[in-house]
């Protein structure tokens, strides 16, 4: 049975999408996370208005009236975009995202923008405008969509899950996200990174709330070239999951914490009547290394389009163009994007490309059949998000902790599978233990249920 | 990856690094390099490489051009703009 819908109680006792507008706006006037890096007060109250309207008119959806934050990565017309960079800190970019427009079609508010890791390839130390404090631990590090709707500022929020950070952050706020296949809803807008992985997911306190968000958000773009031909998707979460086969991949089991992780999400999925049953795999802790060659080589390209000419940042000194270009992205560019721009550039080159970017690609190819047989048999796989808690303040600098999450995170970034990333308890200090749930392509209706089937 | 190849990617991507931040940049390198080792040491055979990912019918725009935003807007973005025109500095004389 699905968790109640928490939108449900944002609104209780209001009556009104101004007054839950103001609500979200006084909430994220009192933020100390750093969890926003915008307010767009003068919109969002436009945009309530506007939505009320259709209330009273009857017009409405579940989700009409409701604010939610966009990460900064996902371009809003004429305000500012940043990615998290300095590169962008000051750029309004002339056309907003495809998935933006689609929200403000159905009614939906903007509140602002979420903190993120710098242009996605930082970690959670790496956000221009500093780090993002963890809704249930001031000494801890999270993301800003996941920290948004976990301290309640909205119920619900967009981020682009490209290698997989956002699923750890969501789950280990206690919050859920919802990542659909790729190429389901529109890149069309984003920031791009690794773009041959990344996905605009949904956060919310329930898999019903998110499910529903990317119910309006997904649907075919001509805008975005990987955008598959199906027109518009719906999630049934009331199907069927009792008695289906869950795979646990054992290779995640490396020490107490992931181990826990796993056990508490095992018995969840009994308590639901999805029978576990243990598989260890060939190629999933190849998984990771993979997908961060592939995230060089793209994200290299990707970010080779700051110059300090065209938008964003322009270094003020320079005595010639080699000077503007070099002057512009060595002050403009972080020390992560610096790190993955270089190895990207290594993975590329031809003395190493076979080593490295092809094998990479080779990986990809065996796991997806790898995977495809497993989804045969299981139509569902359950792995742990994290070896430990959420970071400390400081810890995460290099971005090494993210990196070594991304061991878990990584096949469904990889092979553009959809995948709910949620808690499944709690750890000594009180803090949620993250898992994911994913499955094959063009099946997240039934992943989605099956999380909901949780509790979730 | 040697001093003179992180010198040489460095210049590709055009950075420009003094002391401690270049320090901390090629440790950071030396050791993402190392944590990928195992990949580059992994045998894939002549396993092809797996580009798009997905198998379902992709739809691939057509390549046209087409004017989606005005130069106005787009010139709103620039850095530093004069006439109708990115300003530069000079590249020929």
């Amino acid at each position: 049975m699905a968790a109640k819908g928490f939108c449900d109680d944002w609104k209780a006792g209001e009556n009104a999408a101004m007054a839950w507008t103001e609500k979200a706006l006084a909430a994220a006037g009192a933020d100390t996370l750093n969890c926003l890096t915008l307010v767009d007060r003068q919109r969002a109250e436009a945009q309530s208005r506007e939505a009320q309207r259709r209330i009273d008119a009857g017009l409405t959806g579940p989700l009409t009236g409701l604010p939610y934050v966009a990460e900064d990565g996902i371009m809003v017309e004429h305000q500012i975009s940043s990615g998290g960079s300095r590169m962008l800190a000051n750029f309004a970019p002339p056309f907003g995202a495809e998935v933006i427009r689609r929200l403000d079609e159905a009614g939906l508010v903007l509140l602002g923008k979420a903190n993120m890791g710098e242009l996605k390839m930082g970690g959670e130390e790496s956000s221009y405008f500093g780090p993002v404090t963890h809704p249930l631990d001031a000494g801890r590090r999270s993301g800003g969509a996941a920290a948004a709707v976990a301290a309640g500022i909205v119920p619900l929020a967009l981020a682009v899950d490209s290698l997989g950070e956002v699923r750890r952050q969501a789950a280990q706020a206690g919050v859920v996200c919802c990542k659909p296949s790729y190429g389901t809803v529109s890149r069309f807008g984003v920031i791009a990174n690794v773009s041959s992985c990344e996905q605009i997911a949904a956060i919310a306190p329930v898999v019903a709330e998110a499910a529903e968000l990317l119910h309006l958000a997904a649907g075919h773009d001509p805008k975005d070239g990987a955008s598959l031909p199906q027109e518009a998707y719906t999630y049934d979460l009331s199907q069927e999951i009792a008695g289906k086969k869950a795979a646990v991949l054992v290779d995640y089991q490396t020490n107490d914490y992931d181990r826990r992780c796993l056990e508490q999400g095992v018995s969840l999925l009994r308590r639901a009547g999805i029978e576990p049953v243990e598989v260890k795999t060939r190629y999933a802790a190849y998984a990771h290394l993979a997908l961060t060659a592939i995230a060089a080589a793209e994200g290299c390209n990707n970010v080779s389009r700051f110059d300090g000419v065209k938008y964003g940042y322009r270094a003020p000194e320079y005595k010639n163009m080699e000077e503007l270009y070099c002057n512009s992205r060595s002050q403009g560019l972080g020390m992560e994007v610096k790190r993955d721009a270089v190895l990207g550039v290594y993975v590329l080159a031809k003395e190493q490309y076979q080593t490295y970017y092809y094998k990479a690609l080779q990986v990809r190819h065996l796991l997806w059949q790898e995977m495809n047989d497993l989804f045969r048999e299981y139509p569902l796989v359950l792995t742990p998000l994290a070896a430990g808690p959420p970071y400390a303040a400081g810890e995460d600098r290099g971005g090494r902790l993210s990196f070594r999450d991304r061991f878990y995170a990584a096949i469904p970034s990889l092979l553009g599978l959809p995948a709910v990333a949620f808690s499944v308890g709690r750890d000594q200090a009180g803090l949620p233990l993250p898992c994911q749930l994913f499955g094959a392509q063009g099946q997240d209706g039934a992943v989605f249920a099956a999380a909901a089937a949780l509790g979730k | 990856m040697d001093t003179e190849k992180f010198d040489v990617y460095c210049r590709f991507n055009k950075f420009v690094l003094e002391g401690e931040e270049k320090e901390e940049l090629r440790d950071l390198i030396r050791w993402q390099l190392s944590q990928l080792a195992p990949l580059a040491e992994l045998d894939c055979g002549d396993t092809p490489p797996m580009i798009y990912l997905t198998s379902l019918r992709q739809v691939l725009r057509e390549d046209v051009a087409e004017q989606t935003v005005s130069r106005e807007e787009i010139l709103a973005c620039a850095p530093e703009e004069m006439d109708g025109a990115y300003v530069t500095p000079r590249v020929a004389d």
